[in-house]
């Protein structure tokens, strides 16, 4: 492959945006950022983020509002064919056809680019040997079990051994073997050089595999580092999650008056789950001081949950809402 | 080039395995063929013998008299104006029977060498005969009609003094084949079979895209082109396939045509058929980039089949029910498809013909100009899904 400008940059993004003119959706707001070649790069957000649409107009299906999308040096809109070269899409969806088997599917697809039928054989093999689907690799599409699908999804984006691989939530509704599985294939794929953009709304995910995370939140991305400086940044240490038998007010008015406590400097409210949440750096060892003082406040627990550090809290740090699946 | 070829592929091997889809594509035609037989396949023609009768006349005579109302020309245009005649010159023999045996004409008139000069009485011969050729299906009235008339005619004008010229005449009928109703109304139901055909057409594209298959091939390197030839072609042979078990069908219920040779009408149905093809695939193509969703392209289309059904003359031959509309609808390729039928199936045309030439010509103008439309359409098809 011949690397244009800086021979690093897989993907480029610049000043991005897009509005549905279908409801004038502005659903993504200047978003600019690059991935190296060789990265894992994942999009973490909740729906509606906007990941999904980042991901058409990178992989040349959706026009943008404005900006530009470079991949390997060349724009999306004016080399569009000489990007699809180096691409591999894997839809948010399961697209294939259900009526062809998974052979037949890989083959297909496969045909779409200039590559040897010999080699593309081959490669068909190969990858569905790679993800456990020999068994069913002339069964009907139709025919698989939803983890199996996902996995054809997945292969398919693979097929023409692209350099740049978009999946935009390859892991879905997977069971964890499954999803383990697949981690461990895309690892796989870095290790050979690949270039990995993954969309997610999964924290351990996102921490796991990737080298950089973008936290994508309303169109904009409202935090990017390495998962590992995310957390260090972001989540403010672990956190521990109250309910309370008090009214809400009540519980709120107790912890201004005692904010001078240390314990309690980063508490936030979460409206809509009547949570109360206190990051705290080491946060297992300082759980018995903090019981102590709010048993002096003379409040009442409902229920308690302690969480380590993670993406998630990053993300309630930088948004106040939780990141559901 | 080669990826069209797999998309074709493709959709003939999903659609063989789709064993609904496939029980469907064989038992509707069979079903909608014998319907049209069963009612149409008993009844006899009635309406091949007009009431206003075309005669042609073929004038062998180099002759010619001074007297113009004593002429062959004077004689014919008499006849012609008479209200249930149409007189036609022809130019040989030989064109003048093959236009007998296309019913273009019900008869026609040879006058011999010699007939003018005879006429007015500047010859010697003491008898002149002109001969008068049927159709052996045209009855007896339709002849006596057509002969007492011609006769009395040239009678009328010619012996103001009865006896004082004879003009002789004899008959002669030739063979040609009683057309059923059933294979009059071949070429239209046959069209009817392939053009409803689209509704298949426009469910699996509008599914596809649905799916997000074509936004998943549109991100690999194929073109729109690639995709819509390969589509037309897995179509055009299930066409095909339609298409043989129509005419199997309908020959089971008395469909016979008739042709010049059978090679040239087969060779002339299958490039009638892969124009129809073009045209109605890069139809299918264009409504479906309207419609959007398999739901409202499967009715939608509808809006487009009712008129193009209507107006081809499909069911209802125009030349009987609205003559007045001919002029106006020649140009929609139903019409033109149904006209290439019946000059190859029942008129007897070579394929060759300049006129079915000339038809092909309109048709892949047609079908060509909407296959453009429907590529510049499909980027914007294949993308907005939602
Ligand atoms: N075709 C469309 N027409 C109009 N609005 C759209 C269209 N596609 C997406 N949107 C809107 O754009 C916004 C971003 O959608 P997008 O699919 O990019 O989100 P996402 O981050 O992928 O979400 P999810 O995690 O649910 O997949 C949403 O508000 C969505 O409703
Ligand atoms: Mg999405």
């Amino acid at each position: 492959m011949v690397l244009q400008n800086n021979g690093t940059i897989a993907l480029e993004i610049n000043h991005l945006k897009k509005i549905y003119p279908d409801g004038n959706v502005h659903a993504v707001e200047d978003i600019s950022f690059s991935v190296k070649e060789g990265e894992i790069f994942s999009f973490l957000g909740p729906n509606g983020a906007g990941k999904s649409t980042t991901i058409s107009i990178a992989s040349t299906t959706l026009k943008p509002t404005a900006g530009t999308v470079k991949v390997f040096g060349y724009d999306v809109i004016s080399e569009t064919n000489k990007v699809r070269k180096h691409i591999g899409i894997c839809p948010q969806d399961l697209v294939f056809y259900n009526n062809l088997t998974v052979y037949e599917n890989l083959i297909f697809f496969g045909k779409m680019y200039k590559r040897p039928l010999k080699e593309l054989k081959k490669y068909a093999d190969f990858l569905i040997s790679h993800v456990g689907l020999d068994e069913k690799r002339n069964s009907l599409a139709k025919k698989l079990s939803g983890g199996m699908k996902r996995r054809l999804n997945l292969l398919i984006a693979l097929v023409n051994d692209p350099d740049l691989i978009f999946l935009d939530e390859p892991t879905a509704g997977l069971d964890p073997q499954t999803r383990r599985l697949i981690w461990e294939f895309l690892l796989n794929l870095k290790k050979k050089g690949k270039t990995v953009f993954l969309t997610t709304h999964y924290m351990d995910e996102a921490d796991y595999l990737s080298d950089r995370v973008a936290i994508i939140d309303h169109g904009k991305i409202i935090a990017l580092d390495s998962p590992f400086d995310l957390k260090r940044e972001y989540s403010g240490g672990d956190v521990i999650e109250f309910k309370f038998h008090e009214a809400d007010t009540t519980v709120q008015k107790k912890f201004q008056e005692n904010s001078q406590q240390s314990h309690f400097k980063n508490v936030s409210y979460i409206d809509e789950d009547n949570l109360f949440r206190i990051a705290i750096h080491n946060g297992l060892l300082t759980i018995p001081d903090l019981l102590k003082d709010i048993q002096e406040m003379n409040l009442h627990i409902s229920d308690m949950n302690v969480k380590a550090n993670s993406l998630e809290n990053v993300f309630i740090n930088l948004t106040g809402r939780r990141l559901r699946d | 080039m080669v990826k069209l070829w797999d998309v074709a592929v493709k959709n003939l091997k999903t659609f063989s395995r789709d064993r609904k889809g496939l029980l469907f594509t064989i038992l509707i035609p069979i079903l909608f063929y014998s319907i049209m037989g069963i009612v149409f396949g008993g009844m006899e023609n009635n309406n091949n013998e007009s009431y206003t009768y075309s005669v042609g006349y073929v004038d062998l005579d180099t002759t010619s008299a001074e007297n113009p109302y004593l002429s062959t020309s004077y004689i014919c245009n008499t006849i012609d104006e008479m209200e249930n005649f149409i007189m036609k010159e022809i130019e040989s023999n030989s064109s003048a029977l093959e236009q007998l045996k296309n019913k273009e004409i019900d008869a026609y008139i040879i006058f011999p060498q010699g007939f003018e000069l005879y006429i007015n009485r500047t010859t010697t011969t003491l008898e002149k005969t002109i001969e008068i050729i049927y159709q052996d299906s045209t009855s007896e009235i339709s002849r006596t009609i057509i002969s007492s008339t011609i006769m009395g005619v040239i009678n009328g004008i010619v012996n103001y003094d009865p006896n004082a010229v004879k003009i002789e005449h004899v008959e002669q009928t030739i063979s040609g084949e009683q057309i059923s109703q059933l294979t009059l109304g071949t070429p239209g139901y046959l069209m009817y079979g392939i053009l409803s055909s689209i509704t298949g057409a426009v469910i699996l594209l509008t599914s596809e895209r649905k799916d997000g298959l074509l936004k998943r091939l549109e991100s690999s390197q194929i073109t729109p082109g690639d995709i819509i030839m390969g589509h037309m072609i897995s179509n055009t042979i299930i066409i095909m396939l339609q298409f043989v078990i129509g005419v199997g069908t309908l020959s089971l219920f008395g469909f016979r045509p008739i042709f010049h040779d059978i090679a040239s009408m087969l060779f002339g149905i299958l490039i009638t058929v892969i124009l129809l093809a073009l045209f109605q695939n890069a139809l299918a193509f264009v409504s479906s980039t309207i419609l959007k969703t398999p739901e409202a392209a499967g009715g939608g289309i509808w809006l487009l089949l009712i008129p193009m059904m209507m107006f081809s003359g499909a069911f209802f031959p125009l030349e009987l029910v609205a003559p007045g509309l001919i002029p106006y609808v020649g140009w929609i390729p139903t019409r033109i498809v149904v006209l290439i039928f019946q000059d190859l199936m029942i008129n007897g045309l070579a394929f060759w013909h300049p006129s079915i030439l000339l038809k092909f010509l309109w048709l892949s103008l047609e079908g060509l100009a909407l296959f453009l439309l429907a590529v510049i359409m499909y980027r914007k098809f294949a993308q907005s899904s939602g």
